[in-house]
């Protein structure tokens, strides 16, 4: 048996978590979380597909640590989410693989619209972005705060917008990665997802399948954006 | 004196100021393709920024925007800085190790020093160990250091002890490589997934994360290598003569090893710090310029030191053409770029090395 979360998950997702449940016996809960990932899902792309918005440039530095390489997905693992969420991810054309590091002066001259760091609590204590189970809302405003002042960072227009965002990087291993989809579709699409709310989604994903809820802060903003 | 004896004389000198002249200029065509290649380095790059706006944002002129000046000032002139200091010092330590160890095979990468570093580096990346009160990010370097330069002692250590010779420290270091690779390995098998692909990367070599900070401390290691090399250019170039020979003319050809080796050390293992493991030019630098100058350590020292600056920095400027947007580790570059030449160099030439 093979499953995948993380080489392609926007198409490997559900049939994985439904092999899980065969394999396990438990292909109702694995089919409750289908119908939901589905149904999340599906909303996204369909006011995707019906608005067809304007994409802007999207810059996911994976594992955001202050002066280490500027990784990017490519076309690939979340990259494609970012495609999916409405965005155009400028790791697309030009990783070849999974992830690739991006330079800094491609990053700099393309000066993306929006720059998303992902981040772990492995980076605590750290200069990278924390967040995730148990993190609370201030640490990871304040890992965010202290990365948007990274020397190359602090330069992007994005940034200085305030127009920055942090990322649970497991979400790019991980079936939670529909909470992913929709926290990306609010922060790519504002005005379009304005009355998105992934906090429910991962409430109810935690009341409804977890044994043990992940509680804490996955995603946050530069405060100017709230 | 014969009128005879006394024309061959003049002629004599004449040949031999004409052989210095020659090297002279040899050297000064060198500084002049550094010059040129640093500044074809700073001209280009990944961004749309024309080499002439590129100058023109490195010194401020009217017309350059914020993210022009950041890119000239953040990312382009440290790299293209980092290049040239690295390359100088890595050719400079080969040069010297291969005259103390009269081999010409070696250099900081085949005698250990890059795999001691890779090895403090891996268990930096992989386990997190280092000394307290580092701050992370000079965390791989400090570690990176500390093992290049305690290989570098231990081949001291060697060198000390009676009765060994060149080729024991060679076979030494050599045994080094091999313990060092297999530790690494070692490291490797139990690392994450993550930590693996940082490694991977700091292997291959790469100036992406230049810092003024780093090219200061480079700079000062230059700064006191290279005066205290070239001051024992004469005791090197008796050295190549054959150590019995050295040693007839009144040189303390331990003293000497020691010096050098001192010298290797904080120059590889500051570079290999600071960039990873780059290995071509520490080997090939000192080839290339031994092709030029020959083997007088007044014109064969700076020129390795040159010609490892010049590989840098077309190496540099080359990685950023190769693969628009993307960064491809310098250390990958290095070898492609410098191969020609050295091939096109050593089968030019009838005679052996």
């Amino acid at each position: 048996m093979f499953i995948d979360f993380r080489s392609d998950p926007f198409k490997n997702t559900v049939p994985s978590i439904a092999l899980l449940g065969a394999v396990t016996g438990n292909v109702e809960t694995a089919n409750a979380f289908v119908a939901l990932y589905n149904s999340h899902r599906d909303a996204i792309l369909a006011r995707i597909a019906e608005t067809a918005p304007q994409r802007p440039t999207v810059f996911m530095h994976m594992q955001a640590r202050n002066g280490d390489e500027l990784m990017a997905p490519g076309a690939a693992n979340l990259g494609t989410f970012i495609e999916a969420a409405g965005g155009d991810n400028i790791g697309a054309g030009i990783v070849p693989g999974m992830f690739g590091a991006l330079s800094t002066e491609y990053v700099l001259s393309l000066d993306p619209d929006i720059y998303i760091g992902t981040g772990g609590t492995h980076f605590a204590g750290g200069d990278g972005v924390v967040v995730g189970p148990d993190v609370s809302f201030e640490t990871a405003e304040q890992s965010l705060q202290a990365l948007a002042a990274d020397p190359i960072i602090s330069e992007l227009s994005a940034v200085r917008a305030g127009n920055a965002h942090g990322l649970w990087h497991n979400f790019h291993n991980s079936p939670l990665n529909i909470v992913a989809l929709e926290v990306l579709a609010s922060w790519i699409h504002p005005e379009l997802f304005g009355d998105m709310d992934p906090q429910a989604t991962l409430d109810e994903i935690n009341s409804t399948f977890f044994a043990v809820p992940f509680i804490g802060t996955a995603w946050v903003s530069l405060p100017s954006q709230r | 004196m014969t009128i005879e004896q006394a024309a061959a004389a003049t002629d004599g000198a004449a040949r031999y100021s004409g052989f210095v002249r020659n090297r002279q200029l040899i050297v000064a065509a060198l500084v002049l393709v550094l010059i040129i290649s640093f500044l074809a380095d700073l001209s280009f790059g990944p961004s749309a920024l024309a080499p002439l706006d590129a100058l023109k944002a490195l010194f401020g002129m009217d017309g350059t925007t914020r993210v022009q000046s950041v890119i000239m000032w953040n990312v382009r002139l440290p790299q293209a800085v980092i290049a040239v200091l690295v390359g100088a010092a890595l050719a400079l330590a080969g040069a010297e190790m291969q005259t103390i160890l009269d081999n010409p095979l070696a250099s900081p990468f085949t005698l250990g020093v890059s795999s001691a570093a890779s090895l403090g580096a891996a268990i930096a990346l992989v386990l997190g160990v280092s000394l307290p009160g580092v701050p992370t990010e000079w965390l791989v370097s400090v570690n990176a250091f500390i093992f290049a330069a305690l290989s570098v002692l231990l081949l001291q250590a060697l060198a000390y002890r009676p009765g060994t010779g060149p080729s024991v420290l060679v076979l030494f270091g050599i045994a080094m490589v091999f313990t060092f690779n297999a530790l690494v390995a070692l490291v490797q098998y139990v690392a994450s997934e993550q930590a693996l692909q940082q490694f991977v990367f700091w292997t291959m070599g790469s100036i992406a994360q230049a810092s003024w900070d780093k090219s200061i401390i480079l700079s000062l290691a230059l700064l006191i290598a290279f005066p205290t090399s070239f001051g024992a250019r004469w005791q090197l170039t008796a050295l190549r003569l054959g150590e019995d020979r050295a040693r007839s003319f009144g040189i303390h050809v331990q003293r000497l090893r020691f010096f050098a080796l001192m010298r290797v050390s904080l120059l590889a293992a500051l570079s290999v710090a600071f960039v990873g493991t780059v290995g071509f030019v520490g080997l090939v630098g000192p080839h290339i310029a031994r092709l030029l100058v020959g083997e007088d350590h007044r014109f064969f020292l700076p020129a390795s030191l040159l010609v490892g600056a010049i590989v840098m920095s077309l190496a540099s400027l080359v990685s950023k053409m190769l693969v628009p947007g993307v960064l491809l580790p310098i250390g990958i570059v290095t070898s492609l770029v410098g191969i020609p030449v050295f091939l096109s160099l050593i089968l030019s030439r009838k005679d052996t090395l």
